[in-house]
């Protein structure tokens, strides 16, 4: 049973994972909790949808266009959204509450192009189980695990290697030295912006034949990442990666060993005790700022 | 400078008074349209609540998404209270009222040193948590998903089922409310309020126990919006946990950016106007999603003071223009 929960905290925390590593970049980009990364999470579901069951691309196909429209879409949200609000000049909290009203459109699109039932996405895989020292795995999950890794990882080396994400960490790290050093930081905003949206849709995809695709996953998605984000140390890659696989752990464990109806109850609770303890979170990264 | 005081008070007397016949003998003319009458006791209901968003919001300057499970706290408190005691049903809303602003306190202390983002996620958690054990309450005493009844309003034994009776209540408690509002924000407690939101350090260099006084926003906004809840489930006479979801909260926020913070008239504007928006829109989901995100994407982008400080920019504008012009022509 403990290999099996593991396995499931671990499928869980990947896609929190995602959608963490998301509000992480945006927030070290520009300094934004973009609460419709949840949304946008659904949005990629949905788009993943109509590529893979009604277009018929092979899976990887699907996932490279839903990343690739995604992508788009984020470039298109900073340029007509965010900048807009940055240039204005309003106060954090109506920051915050500008990403609830992207949200909102966002999930009034999904409703009006593909309704309001829940949409369930054809499995990925043919082989359904596999068996590995007496253990039967749903291949599905490990399918979503790896291809959740493998993105981190890219994602990791991109950062750290190419001129580009160096590029886009200084102008992250202090925008006016950046831009002395001759980077265009507006640039390297929109594609942040542009990464985090693709990575949410990507993680979309993978919750598809997990758990269907509906609206109202969206804002609960957006919460649970948010949270990560926050348990694992605000604005650290991997502490978002850290702070969603912890509180999947604690989701799959709570529901396994406990109840299934104190699942929640334990992560939100759990979010609370760090924010009250250790609002830098566990990675104590030096985030947050006045 | 006499005769301009006399001159704005009866501008406003002129205004005011037939504003004050109109609420007074709205019932009447509302006499065989029950529904526009509950309208109106909703109203009554969120403009309470939105008043509590505002003090904390507006004044204080902390953002909350957690004004539905206050208003939750409120309704299933007095629920509850009333239904294994049988106090009387102002008491039972009092009380209710009273244990929900020592929560929100309780919540304050540890949450008052986060600011902005950190704080909303604190208070949506908040609001879940609410939302959870209201779901799945021990022995089910708030019945669950499936809701639970109560007793309707009634006062001194006198019934006010009826919603013409329960408008006139609703009245006097908005009015005591905002009364109260108004003379808080206004002393130096509501100064100490701005202070804060301003500026915390410089609060806290002028020798204001920043905690104490964000702990105490909370406390007055716990108050409110819970009193609002009381008030809802007295008049329904029902509850169901959607009423605390997460989302609803949200709507709160909402209310008070589209009427706009900081004055007496906003949290009214907004609350009457959403719920009027909700009214038109009621049937079409997709498009109420869509209508508050394009109303808060204006209020935020284009009218940060709502649509009260519009209205008030407005009229000094056009004030100003007037004297420009009287000016011109004696010059």
């Amino acid at each position: 049973m403990v290999i099996q929960l593991l396995v499931a905290a671990l499928l869980t925390g990947s896609i929190y994972g995602l959608i963490a590593l998301g509000y992480s970049l945006i927030y070290r980009a520009s300094g934004i909790m973009n609460l419709a990364q949840g949304d946008l999470m659904c949005l990629g579901g949905f788009m993943g949808y109509t590529f893979y069951n009604i277009l018929g691309l092979p899976i990887f196909g699907a996932m490279l266009c839903t990343m690739v429209s995604m992508f788009l879409i984020g470039c298109v949200l900073e340029r007509i959204v965010v900048r807009p609000i940055f240039n204005r000049n309003v106060s954090s909290s109506a920051l915050i509450l500008a990403t609830v009203a992207v949200s909102y459109i966002v999930q009034s699109l999904e409703l009006v192009i593909w309704g309001g039932a829940p949409l369930n996405m054809k499995s990925f895989l043919k082989v359904q189980t596999i068996t590995f020292l007496g253990v039967s795995y749903q291949t599905e999950s490990l399918l979503c695990i790896g291809v959740a890794l493998l993105c981190m990882l890219t994602l990791h080396i991109f950062m750290k290697k190419s001129s580009f994400g160096i590029a886009m960490r200084a102008a992250a790290m202090d925008p006016i030295a950046a831009r002395s050093c001759g980077i265009n930081v507006d640039q390297t905003n929109r594609i942040t912006w542009a990464i985090s949206t693709s990575v949410a849709g990507l993680a979309g995809i993978l919750v598809g034949p997990l758990y269907g695709i509906t609206t109202t996953l969206g804002t609960a998605m957006s919460t649970k990442g948010f949270a990560s984000a926050v348990v694992g140390g605000y604005g650290d890659m991997y502490g978002a990666l850290l702070g969603g696989g912890v509180l999947a752990a604690l989701e799959t464990f709570a529901a396994g060993y406990l109840s299934s109806s104190l699942k929640q109850l334990v992560a939100y609770v759990a979010v609370l005790i760090v924010l009250f303890i250790k609002p830098r979170g566990l990675l104590n990264v030096e985030a947050v700022k006045d | 400078m006499n005769k301009t005081a006399s001159i704005v008070t009866k501008d406003k007397l002129g205004l005011y008074a037939p504003l004050a016949v109109l609420i007074l003998t709205v019932p009447l003319l509302l006499r065989n349209f029950s529904y526009g009458m509950m309208f109106l006791c909703f109203c009554e209901i969120y403009i309470i609540a939105a008043n509590g968003l505002d003090v904390l919001y507006g004044y204080s300057g902390q953002i909350s998404f957690a004004t539905s499970a206050f208003f939750g706290i409120g309704s299933y408190g007095s629920l509850l209270i009333h239904n294994y005691t049988g106090l009387p049903i102002l008491f039972t809303m009092i009380m209710a009222s009273i244990i929900s602003a020592a929560i929100a306190m309780i919540f304050a202390y540890p949450v008052s040193k986060l600011r902005f983002a950190f704080l909303s996620l604190a208070t949506i958690s908040f609001n879940y948590i609410i939302f959870q054990l209201v779901t799945r309450s021990p022995g089910g005493i708030t019945g669950d998903f499936n809701g639970a009844f109560t007793d309707q309003m009634s006062l001194f034994g006198l019934s006010l089922k009826s919603y013409y009776s329960f408008y006139y209540f609703g009245l006097v408690c908005v009015i005591l409310l905002v009364a109260v509002k108004n003379l808080l924000v206004k002393s130096r407690v509501g100064r100490a309020f701005l202070a804060i939101k301003q500026n915390h350090h410089a609060a806290e260099g002028m020798g204001i126990d920043v905690r104490k006084y964000k702990v105490l926003a909370f406390g007055i906004y716990g108050f409110y919006a819970a009193f609002a809840g009381a008030m809802y489930v007295h008049l329904v006479g029902y509850i169901s946990p959607e009423t605390v979801a997460q989302q609803q909260s949200v709507i709160f926020m909402i209310m008070i950016l589209f009427g706009g913070v900081c004055s007496n008239w906003g949290p009214i504007v907004g609350a009457v106007g959403i719920l009027l928006l909700q009214e038109v829109l009621g049937y079409a989901e997709q498009y109420q999603l869509l209508a508050y995100g394009i109303l808060l994407l204006i209020f935020i982008l284009f009218l940060p003071g709502g649509v009260v400080g519009a209205a008030k920019k407005l009229l000094t504008r056009l004030k100003n223009s007037k004297g420009g012009a009287v000016d011109h022509a004696n010059s």
